[in-house]
Order: C-alpha cells, then structure tokens, then sequence
C-alpha cells in the first residue's frame, strides 16, 4: 500500500492554550509570588531614598527595621519563583514519567514536534509571563517614585540594574530549559526530579573541578578567579548564571560608582548573553532531540537513555575525586566514598541488583577516566591554560594589581588600561615569564650562593628580599577575562611600568587620584569617592606641597576652580612625560603623595601661581647639619626567590624563622635559589623598612651634613625603574637611590674617600670582620 | 481501512507483535480477543499513534499512522485506565478533548451525558471506576471520529450501564458507520458487539474473521461409536481422526462416549465421521469462550498446563 500523505488542521495552538488552561493554578502562584518580590523590593528602596534625602537629623531605624521582613519576603518570594522553573518543567513534561497519563497524550492529534514546542512554550510562558509583568510594575512604581523622591543618586545605576535583570531572565529561561532537557532523558518520577538537580549542580561542578585539576596539574601563573570569569562555568548552566550575575551585578556597580560608565562590562555582558542563550538553545536542541527519539513505552523505566545517569554519577565521581586529586589528599577515601554513592544509585536505577555485577565495571571506568583527566592535564601542563598569553591584538583591555606599594599602589587594579603599548606590555611580560617557567633552563640567573656569600653580605636575609605580587586580567574583545598572578623580581616589571606610566590612562587616574585627594582635605569634612563629585561641591580645600624628601611642606587654602587648575596641569604633565624623564627621574617635590618630576613645567607654573614654589624650600634647612633616622646603606644588594617563584611554586616559602625539618641541609636549601639582582623598579618606598632585616636601632643616629653628603642627597630618587642603585639612602621612612651612572660613581667615590673616622662610627651587633662590606650607620 | 502489514513491535528484548498482518474493514466492530500479554493493547497503541513499530507498516485510510496528525484526528483511543482523568471534572475533560477533535458534537455530549446522568461539575476522581468509564466513551462517542479503540472497554460497568454503553456504541456504528476496535478479555460481550474478531497469541494473529463464521467453522461434536463384534468399545486416537484431514483442536473420551472439537464447515466435519459410521453423532454451536479456550490450547495455552 502506498502511504499518502494528507494535511490536517495544526492543534499547536490548541495544545498550548490547553496548557496554560491546565496550569492555570502555577501561574497564579507564579504571578503572586512575583508580584511580592521585585515590586515590593522597588518600593522598599524608594522608601529608603526617600528618607536617605530627607537629611535631617532624625533617625529612621525603627522604620528600617521595619522594612527588613518585606525586603526578606521579597528575596524569599523571588527564589521561589525562580525555582518554579524546575516544577513548571515537571508539571508540563508529566507525561514522560507518569505512565497512566502517557495514553492520554500519545494518542492526541499533534505530531510530536507540536505536542514538545507546545509544552515547552506555554511552560516557558508561565514561567516568564508573571517576571515580565512583575519588572514593568516595578517601572512603574519607580516611575511614580520619581516624582517624589529625588533618584539623581542612582540613575546612572539603573540602565546596569536592568541588563541585571535580563541576565536573571536568561538565567531563568536556562534553568527551565535544563530541567526539560533533565526531564526528558528520565522515565520516572524519583529520576527525574533528582537529574534536575543532578544536572544543575554536577555540570558547574565538574568544569570548576576540571579547573582545579588544571591548576593543580600547572598553576603557574593561574588563579582560581579565572574560573568564575570563564563563560564556560557561567554560560553553561544556571548556578553559572547566578555566578555571572554576581560578578556582572557586583563588578559593573562598582565601575560604574568609579568611572560612571563601564565598557568591559558591557562587552562582558553581551558575550554572556550571547553565550548564554546559544547553550539555552543547545540545551533545547537536545531536549528535543531526546524527547523526539525517546518511546512512549518507555515511560516507568527510570531511564530513558541510561547514558545520561552513567554520565551523571561519572561527573559526580570526577568531581569528589578531583577534589583530593587537586588537594593531594589521598584519593583512597575518596574512591570508597564515591563507590558506596555509586552502587546506592545503581540499586535505584535497577530497582534492584538485576546483572548487578556491571555496577563495578562502570565504577571502575569512571574511576579511571577520573585518572586519565588527571594525568592528560599533567602531561599537557593543564592543556596548555598556564602558557596561554592572550595575544595583544585580542586584548581589549588589561587591569593591573600591584600587591606592593613599593610600585603602584592597589588602586591601579581600578583603571582598565586600554593603551596599547600598556596590554603589549602587559602580554610581553606574561610570555617572558610564562616562558622562563616552562623553558627555565633557557635562563640564567646570578644566584646568590650561599658560601660565596657568607662573610660577604651574607644571608639572603642580609638583602633586600625583592618581590613584586602582580595580578594581571586581561578583558579580551570577546568578552572573557583571563586571569594570571606572578610573583617576580622588580626588574622585571620595568617595561611595564614605563609603559602605564606614560600612558594617558594614567595620567588621568593618576590627575583625578590627586585632585580627589585634594578636595577631600576640604574645611566641610566632606568625603568624595570621585574626583567628578568633588568638583560639584563648593568646599575650601588645603593644598599641600612638599620637597623632594617631604620636608618643608607648606600648604594653601584654594577653591575647585584651583583644583581643576591642577588636575589639568598634572595630567598634562604626565601625557607630556617621556622615556628619558622616566630614566632619570627627577623629582621635583610632592603635590600631596604624588611626585612631581623637573620636568612638569605646567604643574610648577600653577603652584607658582600659588606662591607655592618648591624650590626655594631647602632640604637642608629643616635637616641641619645633623639629622636623626638616616641610614645609607653603600652596598645594597637586592635578592628574589628564583627557585619558589619561577623554577616551581613550592608552597613552603622560604621563611626566617620557620623550621626546615631535621632533614634540613641549608646548603642544599639555598643553592640556586635566591638570584642576585642587578636591577629593580621602585616607585613608591615610602613604606618600606630596608633596615628592618637587622636589629639597627636609628633613633639615635645622627648624621653629619656635609657637602659630599649633599651631592649624594640631590643626586638621588625615590624613583628607580629598571636601574642598578649604588647607594640606598634611607631618609625616615622615604628611600632614596643613587643609581648606577658615570656621575653618581663619582658622587659616591667623592663622599666615600673624604670620610673621616669621628664622622660615622660603625654599629658592630654581627661582630663581621669585615666592617666596610657592611652597612655603616652615620652619625655624629 | 485498518491495516497492519508484517508489524513488529519490541518492547527491549521482548517481541510484543511478530510480524503481524490485520485488516479491518471500514464500519466494522473488531474484538480483539488473546491471552494476556498477546499484544492486544499494543496493537491499538499503535493504531492510536501512542507506539511506533519497529518494522512493518501500520495504515489508517491508507496512511501511516505515527506522528500523522491526519490520521490521528480521526482515531480516539481509550486504554484501561481511568486515573488520568481524576483532576479533571467532566466538563474541563470534554473540553480538553474538545480541543483536537473538530467533529465533537456538543449536542450528542449533553445528550449521551443525560442518559447515563453524570454530574458535569464534579472531580471524575470523586466517580467510581465505572462512571469514569462511562465519561471517558460518551466523550470519545461526541468526539465523533471514524474510529474507536477501547482496550478493556466494559470494565467496571455494572451490567445495566454496560447495556447502555454497548447501545451507545451500536448506535454510533449504525448512524456514521464508526469503526470499533474493542479488546477485552470478556468474549461474551465481544461476541455480542463484535461482526469480527482476531485472536492473537504471543505477538501472532491466531485467526481474524467475522465472528458467525468462526463460530461456524469450529465445532463440538459428541459422537458414540458402534462396539465391536464381541462387546468391547472401539477405542479410537485422534490421530484416527487427523488421518482423515479433520483439524482436531481438542480430542477427549469418556467411556464410549467422544468430545472432539473440530475446525471446518459442518458437512465437511460430519463426512470425515462418516466411513467410521458413528452410531450418534452431534455437532454442538460454540461459544466465543470456548472458541478462544481451544485455539489456544492448541497453541500450549492451556489452563490445566498453566495451573500444573
């Protein structure tokens, strides 16, 4: 018999009309329940806006308190209507699970794909329906808020709250379309219910737990932030979503609070959504796929495709295991542990111990495979993610975090450099290091022997230990951020560091960081957090001027016409500076905390005009001819830690005090270990104690100003990128460098030999033999 | 039309249908008669669209029946469960189905409800199973579809709805030549609806054919034979009678006296008896019942096997 085909009126509208007709009930209780989150939250904070501007010096606690519950209900309210996604999936998909009710499905005139994107549709919209109604509500009462109470404060957060609210939205429709797609493998109600769960948290888990054996396989450089950054954690399920939106919510907020727009995160934040909804969609794609191929008779096995439960319990395996393998904890616990979990699911699956005797098969493969992830990021050093640079061109912009003032202060990490010659740096550095670990003998290194040493400078600990904490993150044009912290000597970070401070990025964090701090020293007590809010009040703030060694301040009262003045000159100053000021800097003074090079003409010019000229106040004036707290030390010698921080990362830093075990050799311990350093990069040393590796009490050091002296104090910096320093001259807690050039040798060879004996006199605590290779405190 | 050409249906390793061939005339009420587990219900579930054969073809009017929106329109399936419909009241069940069946007939609903008295407002869970029964085939009947599938479709009625029920579904018959495909395990009422049955056996047509000629062609004969010259009882085997070409489904003797059942027409049947020259021979009409007990005995399903 020849089929024929015949057309036939589409009851797809039918279907989901009766859907909706069915659920009716979820949708009220969806509707309610959203209805008594975001609105009630919307309102709430109008309240508190409202009494936030009312300025008076009555207090509003009790009204706060009062409001805690409602905002508890609505945070209540909403987590259970995003969790509705799950049972909403239940309630439309009964029928693959509940048997009696598959007859009664089946055998109405829809095709399968009908009866599926019906479903799936009218769930979705009685997921989705009441959040959207419950967002134009809340628009609607802020609409009417507006008019009463002043929002000025936080518009500008409002377009970002909303994007916020799209990626809950993407969130939920993932959440849902995962629970159909946990649905539709299963054949029973227990299973079901549980692979939703299963699905939602094993899926984030392994990939972190994937990542954790990537780093512990090959940390170097890598950060276990990356994997919240990642939209292959993030995109990839609605824990991830909830991650994303913590991140996204969080970070943009901030950004916005500090620079009043925010462009990574835009870009971050279409990626994500992009991403998000490809998965969602990869996510249907499958459910379909599963739900089109699956048989009604298979309804009541617990699943439909055993696959999915052996992938399941196997990721459940992986990440347990992982965790001890990542931790180097002994895995056999572990295995035991996952074995108990992994036969109680078989007995559920099977309903029983029917052809049990393949349960231990499939434990013992995913046990092994638990292994083989293991050893293939091993053997492949994390599948190459440690000697991953993104490259310059991808890089859309870099952030930067110093963790040591003695180079940038912390606050660097709060520009997003988008300079060029800034993300090359940055991506030169991350490859030299990256490559001086993973092709270490490559390099060659001066280290700092032990026995050589002794009786010269001796311990490491006699040095200056060397150390520069940097966190690198990279924001690329697609919208994902690479993560990489490295613990390196200075002189490493010298191109670097040239390169952020002649780029006009800086130069305007650098102006605004000035300024703000200027307006904050102002009569009214007031704190701004922006240098853009400071300039909207109308206070009075002090200017302080310092030299070069922070004596001689003196101060103005000036307006923030004044301060805008010097903003302007400061940026411009920096956008003019060049390498060669970089090479030698001279510095001319401090404006606050700030240096001012020879060479800032236009800063000089406004301070100038302030009667407020640096030059004429005289070091030595406020020194004298004697000064307490000096120390100069003449042969410095700086030393970094090769062997812990770039051969291997060992967790057991070297430590003073700490004990090494009774096998201890330290010879052994110190062989090529700790690099002699030629170079470092300094810009910041205010706090930094270099005496404080011995027990030198300065309190009553006392130094003799001589004319030698002098030039050894004029010719030297507080600022050292990339150069050799002769002398550290320590000025109360300000260090100054003479560094290595034909003049300075002189300067140094000047003052060395026309000392005399009753000018200093050498503090022997060590009893070294050799006094002139030591350090030598000055003193009348 | 119904046919089903050479269909397997498989259930994992267990082979439900094995190359089944069935046709059922338009109009015709068919019993589908068989031992549990014989693949009766599975036949309708793919006749309903529910199931997909593994190999072989299944047409409706000519036209596949899985996933064909067409065919289905014009099949309403009942199965033997009645605990789908508990959150429903009678009224929001009539219009679910409503919904995918254009022919339903508001008129003909109301006034099949009426005779039968269903409240429309209340839970069927509140009905008992043969109300529920009841809801389920007067919606099928208003659904007014070309065919009829009812798997255990008597069950739970009490015998004066189920002469209300079994006059519903004749009158449908009469009235729009609706085809009816009853499977139940109770012959009596497929022998009284039913102008066709098949019997099916581990996943295989036994016979299909109109009931009186079945009931026609197998038959209960007692038959005594003359003694022999010195008083003893001839003893004949039923391979005395299969040697004639007679299809014996069942052979029994007691004393003199021969209960065989025999296929074939009757003048057949007494011919094959004649050249033994029984000395009383009668040939009793057949129940459905006894039809099915022993065909399937010749197919080893026999109770008192079963039972040992």
């Amino acid at each position: 018999m020849t089929a024929t085909t015949s057309t036939a009126k589409s009851f797809f509208k039918n279907r989901f009309l009766s859907d909706i007709a069915q659920n009716k009930k979820i949708l009220i209780i969806n509707f309610v329940l959203e209805l008594l989150g975001l609105p009630v939250a919307t309102a709430i904070v109008l309240i508190i806006a409202h009494l936030e501007n009312l300025k008076t010096n009555q207090s509003f606690e009790h009204i706060y308190l009062m409001l805690i519950p409602f905002l508890v209900l609505a945070a209540f309210t909403t987590a259970v209507s995003i969790f509705l996604g799950c049972v909403i999936a239940l309630f439309h998909f009964d029928y693959l699970y509940r048997k009696p009710i598959v007859d009664m499905n089946y055998s109405l005139p829809l095709s399968t794909n009908q009866r599926f994107f019906a479903d799936y549709i009218s769930g979705l919209l009685i997921y989705l329906v009441p959040v959207f109604v419950s967002v134009i509500l809340s628009f609607m009462i802020l609409g009417v808020g507006c008019t009463i109470v002043d929002l000025s404060d936080v518009s500008q957060f409002i377009p970002y709250i909303i994007k916020a609210g799209f990626i809950v939205i993407a969130g939920m429709f993932m959440l849902y379309t995962v629970s159909v797609f946990s649905i539709s493998f299963c054949g029973s109600t227990f299973e079901a219910i549980f692979s939703i769960i299963a699905v939602i948290i094993t899926v984030p888990a392994a990939i972190c737990c994937v990542w954790l054996l990537i780093i512990s396989s090959s940390s170097y450089g890598m950060t276990i932030e990356n994997i919240i950054n990642s939209p292959v954690l993030t995109a990839s399920s609605p824990i991830g979503a909830v991650i994303f939106f913590c991140v996204y919510f969080f970070g943009a907020m901030d950004e916005v609070d500090y620079e009043g727009h925010t462009q990574f995160y835009d870009s971050m934040y279409i990626r994500w959504m992009a991403v998000a909804l490809i998965v969602t969609l990869i996510y249907l794609a499958a459910s379909f796929f599963l739900y089109k191929f699956r048989k009604a008779e298979d309804v009541s096995k617990p699943y439909v495709y055993k696959m999915f439960f052996y992938v399941n319990s196997g990721l459940s395996v992986f990440c347990i295991m992982s965790l001890f393998i990542g931790g180097n904890i002994n895995v056999i616990p572990a295995i035991v542990m996952c074995a108990v979990g992994w036969f109680i699911m078989e007995v559920i699956n099977r309903r029983g111990f029917k052809r049990f005797w393949t349960a231990p098969i499939g434990f013992a493969a995913a046990v092994l495979s638990v292994f083989a992830v293991s050893t293939l990021c091993k053997v492949t050093d994390g599948f190459g993610a440690a000697k991953h640079v993104p490259a310059a061109i991808g890089v859309e912009s870099v952030s930067l975090e110093f963790a040591d003032e003695k180079i940038f202060d912390y606050d660097l990490n709060n520009i997003q450099f988008h300079d060029r010659d800034v993300i090359k740096a940055t991506t030169e550095f991350n490859k030299e290091i990256a490559d001086r670990h993973f092709n270490f003998d490559k390099y060659s290194y001066n280290y700092l022997n032990q026995k050589e040493a002794d009786g010269k400078y001796g311990y490491p600990d006699n040095c200056y230990h060397d150390d520069c904490f940097i966190t690198i993150s990279y924001q690329t044009i697609y919208g994902s951020t690479v993560m990489r912290e490295y613990n390196v000597p200075s002189y490493m970070v010298s191109d670097l560091t040239k390169a952020i401070l002649l780029s006009d990025e800086y130069a305007e964090y650098a102006a605004n960081e000035l300024c703000l701090n200027i307006a904050n020293n102002n009569s009214e007590d007031r704190y701004y957090r922006k240098y853009n809010e400071a300039l909207k009040g109308n206070s009075r703030s002090t200017l302080n001027v310092s030299n070069k060694f922070m004596t001689n301040s003196n101060n103005a009262v000036i307006t923030k016409d004044t301060i805008s003045k010097i903003h302007d000159a400061y940026e411009a100053d920096l956008k003019n500076m060049t390498e060669e000021d970089l090479d030698n800097m001279k510095v001319y003074g401090y404006i606050e905390n700030m240096w001012i090079l020879d060479s800032f003409e236009n800063t000089k010019t406004v301070l100038d005009a302030l009667d407020l000229s640096i030059s004429k106040y005289d070091i030595y004036d406020s020194i004298g001819e004697v000064s307490q707290n000096t120390t100069i030390n003449y042969e410095p010698h700086w030393c970094f830690d090769v062997k812990s921080n770039i051969k291997s990362i060992e967790s057991e830093r070297f430590s003073l005090f700490g004990y090494y075990g009774d096998d201890y050799d330290e010879d052994d311990y110190y062989k090529d270990r700790f690099e002699d350093l030629e170079t470092i990069t300094v810009l910041n040393d205010s706090n930094r104690y270099y005496d404080s590796y011995d027990s030198y009490n300065n309190d009553n050091s006392h130094i003799r100003i001589n004319k030698d002296l002098q030039k050894v104090f004029d010719s030297c910096t507080p600022i050292v990128i990339g150069k050799k320093p002769l002398v550290v001259v320590q000025f109360r807690y300000q260090s100054y460098y003479l560094v290595d050039t034909p003049e300075n040798q002189k300067i140094l060879e000047d003052f060395l030999s026309n000392r005399t004996n009753d000018f200093y006199e050498y503090k022997n605590n060590y009893d070294y033999d050799d006094y002139d290779e030591y350090e030598y405190n000055i003193y009348y | 039309m119904i046919e089903l050409k050479n269909t397997v249906k498989k259930f994992d390793s267990y082979t439900a249908l094995d190359g089944v061939d069935l046709k059922i005339e338009k109009g015709t009420a068919f019993g589908l008669l068989g031992s549990n587990g014989a693949g009766k219900s599975t036949i309708l579930r793919l006749l309903s669209g529910i199931y997909k054969q593994e190999s072989g073809e299944v047409f409706i009017d000519g036209q596949p029946v899985y996933d064909n929106i067409a065919v289905k329109q014009k099949v309403f399936f009942i199965n033997d469960e009645t605990v789908q419909f508990g959150g429903f009241t009678l009224k929001k069940l009539k219009n679910y189905y409503k919904n995918y069946y254009p022919n339903f007939s508001e008129e003909l609903f109301e006034s099949l409800r009426k005779r039968i008295n269903l409240p429309l407002n209340k839970k069927i869970n509140t009905f008992s199973k043969g109300m529920k029964r009841q809801a389920i085939v007067i919606i099928a009947l208003a659904c007014r579809t070309d065919y009829l599938l009812l798997d255990e479709a008597f069950d739970g009625l009490d015998p004066t709805m189920r002469i209300i029920v079994k006059k519903m579904l004749v009158d449908a018959m009469i009235d729009r030549q609706l085809t009816t495909i009853i499977s139940s395990h109770n012959l009596k009422e497929i022998n009284e609806v039913c102008d066709t049955a098949a019997l099916l056996h581990n996943g295989k047509i036994v016979f299909s054919r109109e009931i009186d000629s079945l009931k026609g062609e197998v038959h209960k004969i007692q038959v005594v034979f003359p003694k022999n010259a010195d008083g003893s009882t001839v003893e004949y085997t039923k391979e005395d009678f299969t040697s004639t070409g007679l299809e014996v489904l069942h052979f029994e003797r007691s004393q003199s006296i021969y209960y065989i059942i025999a296929k074939g027409d009757e003048d057949t049947v007494k011919a094959s008896f004649a050249p033994k020259h029984p000395m009383l021979l009668e040939m009793i009409p057949l129940t459905l019942e006894e039809i099915f007990i022993y065909e399937l005995e010749v197919l080893g399903y026999d109770s008192n096997d079963l039972n040992s």
